[in-house]
């Protein structure tokens, strides 16, 4: 593993999010360095895609604040969208663009230059093996095939940071590891890759550190041998997560509905 | 592991109640759920269906009375084609019900989305496919009910038919809607074979557009190709050839009149014979259908559409796992697809505006939803066309005389205005929509480094390519076969454009106001309440655009001034409107492009 950078990339400091009396992110901070991956994870509704939207601009915060590639996401927007790249859960993609035009699209967006666009293009629908459908709309894509084109979206500009919210739903187990090595690959080029999921197999195999969010809280942080701390004990991060986000009782049920 | 739940088999009615149950319960939700505005709004609807539904019972009652008066029968006798009517309404109900339904069964059999759970449920398919044939036509039986019920019992209190009559109105016409809506979904599943659903719905959409656009311009039309007053009356009459001896649909009419005046036996022979008719091709649909539709369904499910766009030349395998730009990488030149042409024409845009402008002008045309909206203008530009070209010939034969030129040279000047309003319908659904029509895809803006002015201009420029190139095409056209001199046209050119870049200044900055992302269906696209007000805006903009460009060229004439100078005055004071609405609607809604899309 590479040494990593000492500034963050991402960076959340004291973030909140309500939603009228619903208090969705309480008082969340983090940082997420270059070189690493950080896993974030959370049972559902726990906050993970309310945090990611905040980092990414796609949600105002009530207060606190986020920092992308050392940039105010808030005021400084458009550096800290420059330095980004984004995978929603639902690849909503334009449908009747074909892929290549939808990266030839988001690549203009990006600034970079006719010839860098189409070599990145090149490079991207090999490395997702969508040459093949490249010049078919969107719509004719299957669910997996957005969410690699969706991917290939965000890699265009080559970002210094990266956000994923659970980037393998929907895809097979080639495409799977596929996306695993690439973000490895990332990582290990200096970009800070920040992914959240609910498979604890991805999480403890592929990320330096964890952040585990409960009910809107960041309850604990750190790298496996930290959170064991956390977790009084328990050596796997399933039996970690359980207990510090009050799962114990719901899997001893289903050991005695078995 | 316990034991699992036994699975007891039930009756199709238990399964069928049990789904038209969650139906209800879903719509009663929702209504519950609703804002107090919209729940007021409901009500009002249901109490205005119901005095219409009154109405036309009154109305059809009343006339019918009055046409049995002997001095009116003096006149004219019309009691063979009542006694026709049951036959005509019950096939024309047929009809349309066979039409409307197609639609609705399409969206409700294939592109619902709750189809994965309930053909994934331990249901009888024969259920699920009658609670959706109930469920799709209900809304279009209602309506159809809401006229043709009213006219049929107008019949019969105006002739004293028997009470059975109204009774069998309702069986005979539930009978054929049922069997209808069956033969609609067997053509569903027979097209949806063929074509993709989606792609069949917006076909549909587009057809629907352009028949209600025909229809609203059929007077036009109708005049511009010489049909007259006979000519439709005789179409009409042949309407008649529906109550044929032949068709289990005029067995229906005249049983239920036969029924109606007491003729009980022919009547019950009649009804008989229609009804058991429609039931038998209604299990047979429901057979056919229901062998169609899993195979149908398995089909929109496994093939995807596909279509070709550009020219991909192969690349080599090989180079995978290599996301980032690496040295070699850098060196290598990969050309894998020739710019198109938008690409040419657009290249000398800034990167960013370049980007959005591109893929908006390829997604407008690309989605047929899109040019559902944009086809009222451009079938009325044609209309006008067509008008001006047949009138032409007259124009031509007195154009020497010189009051005759006066008016004519005024009137000429009147195509602006036409013109105008062209552009203004294609502005509306152009520009209202140019932030909402981004729907769910919009995070890819959102997320990416582009400024509010940039993506604001972007959008403008989308919104007025197409706006202005229509209207040229238009005026261009009709100097063509009204050639008024080349000042006029280039000063109704100038005109059209500036009065454009205005229009698309207020309606883009209520788009922005309005925009909503989180549309299924592309008629919902904009908020209501700001889509009224821009369209309010956009119609004052243009009375007041109309007046600033077309009086003062036509006023120099009239007072026998120079045409240039009405030119003059025409371009600066329409020039400054149009100015002023271009800019300042959108200065002040700059900062909320920045608030789409942020939940």
């Amino acid at each position: 593993m590479p040494a990593l950078n000492t500034t963050p990339l991402i960076e959340t400091d004291h973030l909140v999010k309500r939603f009228g009396e619903k208090t969705a992110v309480d008082d969340v901070s983090f940082s997420v360095y270059g070189g690493e991956i950080f896993g974030f994870l959370g049972p559902n509704g726990a906050g993970k895609t309310t945090t990611i939207k905040m980092i990414v601009g796609l949600l105002q915060p009530t207060s606190g604040t986020a920092r992308v590639a050392g940039f105010d996401v808030q005021s400084q927007s458009l550096q800290a969208k420059a330095a980004c790249g984004f995978v929603p859960d639902e690849p909503n993609l334009y449908a009747k663009l074909s892929g290549r035009e939808l990266l030839r699209f988001v690549g203009d967006l990006y600034e970079l230059d006719t010839r860098q666009i189409d070599r990145r293009i090149t490079e991207l629908l090999n490395l997702f093996e969508l040459n093949e459908a490249s010049d078919n709309l969107v719509e004719s894509y299957s669910h997996g095939m957005q969410q690699k084109t969706s991917l290939a979206a965000a890699l265009i500009h080559d970002p210094r940071v990266l956000i994923l919210d659970e980037p393998t739903v929907g895809l097979d187990p080639r495409s799977a590891r596929l996306i695993k090595d690439i973000l490895r690959q990332i990582a290990d080029r200096g970009a800070a890759v920040m992914l959240s999921t609910h498979i604890m197999e991805i999480a403890e195999r592929m990320c330096d550190r964890i952040g585990i969010i409960n009910k809107g809280k960041l309850v604990a942080s750190g790298n496996m041998d930290e959170l064991r701390a956390y977790g009084e004990g328990e050596s796997s991060l399933e039996d970690i997560f359980l207990q510090l986000t009050g799962g114990v009782e719901e899997a001893e049920i289903a050991e005695v509905l078995k | 592991m316990s034991a699992a739940v036994p699975f007891v088999q039930r009756s199709l009615f238990h399964y069928l109640l049990k789904l038209l149950r969650l139906r209800m319960s879903i719509t009663w939700s929702t209504f519950r759920r609703s804002k107090t505005r919209q729940k007021v709004s409901y009500t009002i609807l249901a109490l205005l269906f119901i005095a219409l539904a009154g109405f036309l019972f009154w109305i059809s009652s009343t006339v019918l009375v009055a046409l049995q008066s002997p001095s009116v029968k003096e006149y004219i006798d019309v009691s063979a084609v009542v006694h026709s009517l049951p036959s005509m309404m019950v096939s024309a109900a047929f009809v349309v019900f066979l039409m409307t339904n197609f639609g609705v069964l399409l969206q409700g059999l294939y592109l619902a989305r709750d189809m994965d759970f309930l053909m994934s449920a331990p249901l009888p398919m024969r259920a699920v496919f009658l609670s959706k044939l109930v469920i799709a036509i209900l809304p279009n039986f209602g309506l159809i009910c809401l006229f043709t019920l009213p006219l049929l019992f107008g019949i019969g209190t105006s002739y004293s038919y028997s009470f059975l009559y109204y009774p069998a109105v309702v069986i005979v016409l539930t009978a054929f809607s049922l069997t209808g809506a069956g033969m609609a979904g067997v053509l569903v599943m027979a097209v949806v074979r063929v074509i993709p659903a989606r792609r069949v719905a917006e076909v549909l959409g587009f057809l629907g557009a352009l028949v209600s656009v025909l229809l609203s311009q059929s007077g036009n039309i109708a005049s511009q190709m010489g049909v007259s007053g006979e000519t439709l009356a005789g179409g009409l009459n042949r309407l008649t050839v529906l109550n044929t001896p032949f068709s289990p649909l005029a067995w229906a009419g005249r049983g239920l009149t036969s029924l109606g005046e007491g003729n009980s036996l022919a009547g019950a022979a009649w009804l008989g014979a229609s009804i058991s008719t429609a039931v038998i091709v209604f299990w047979l649909t429901l057979n056919l259908a229901e062998r169609l539709y899993y195979s149908g369904w398995a089909r929109m499910q496994g093939s995807p559409q596909r279509r070709k766009n550009g020219r991909a030349v192969p690349v080599s395998a090989g180079s995978a796992a290599v996301p980032a730009a690496s040295a070699a990488a850098q060196q290598a030149v990969l050309t894998s697809v020739a710019p198109g042409w938008l690409e040419r024409i657009f290249s000398p845009l800034p990167p960013k505006m370049r980007a959005v402008v591109i893929k908006d002008l390829r997604l407008i045309p690309r989605d047929i939803r899109n040019m559902s909206q944009l086809i009222t203008p451009i079938v009325i530009s044609f209309v006008y066309i067509f008008s001006i070209a047949r009138s032409f010939a007259n124009i031509q034969a007195v154009s020497n005389d010189f009051p005759q030129r006066m008016f004519e040279l005024g009137w000429g000047y009147l195509n602006v205005p036409v013109v105008l309003f062209v552009g203004w319908s294609f502005v509306i659904n152009l520009s209202m929509s140019a932030f909402s029509r981004e729907g769910r895809a919009y995070w890819l803006i959102k997320t990416a480094p582009i400024p509010a002015t940039t993506l604001l201009k972007a959008k403008y420029l989308v919104s007025i390519l197409p706006s202005v190139l229509l209207q040229w095409l238009l005026l261009l056209l009709i100097s063509a076969f009204q050639w008024k001199g080349v000042a006029s046209l280039i000063y109704g050119l100038a005109a059209t454009a500036f009065w454009t870049a205005g229009a698309i200044g207020i309606n883009l900055a209520f788009g922005v106001v309005g925009a909503k992302l989180d549309w299924d269906d592309p008629r919902r696209m904009n908020r209501s309440g700001t889509g009224c007000l821009g369209a309010l805006a956009g119609f004052v903009y243009l009375g007041i655009g109309a007046i600033l460009y077309f009086v003062p060229p036509a006023g120099a004439l009239a007072l026998g001034l120079p045409e240039s100078l009405g030119h003059a005055v025409g371009l600066i004071l329409g020039g400054i409107t149009s100015a002023l609405c271009a800019i300042l609607p959108l200065r002040k809604v700059l900062k909320r492009v920045d608030k789409i899309g942020l939940d």
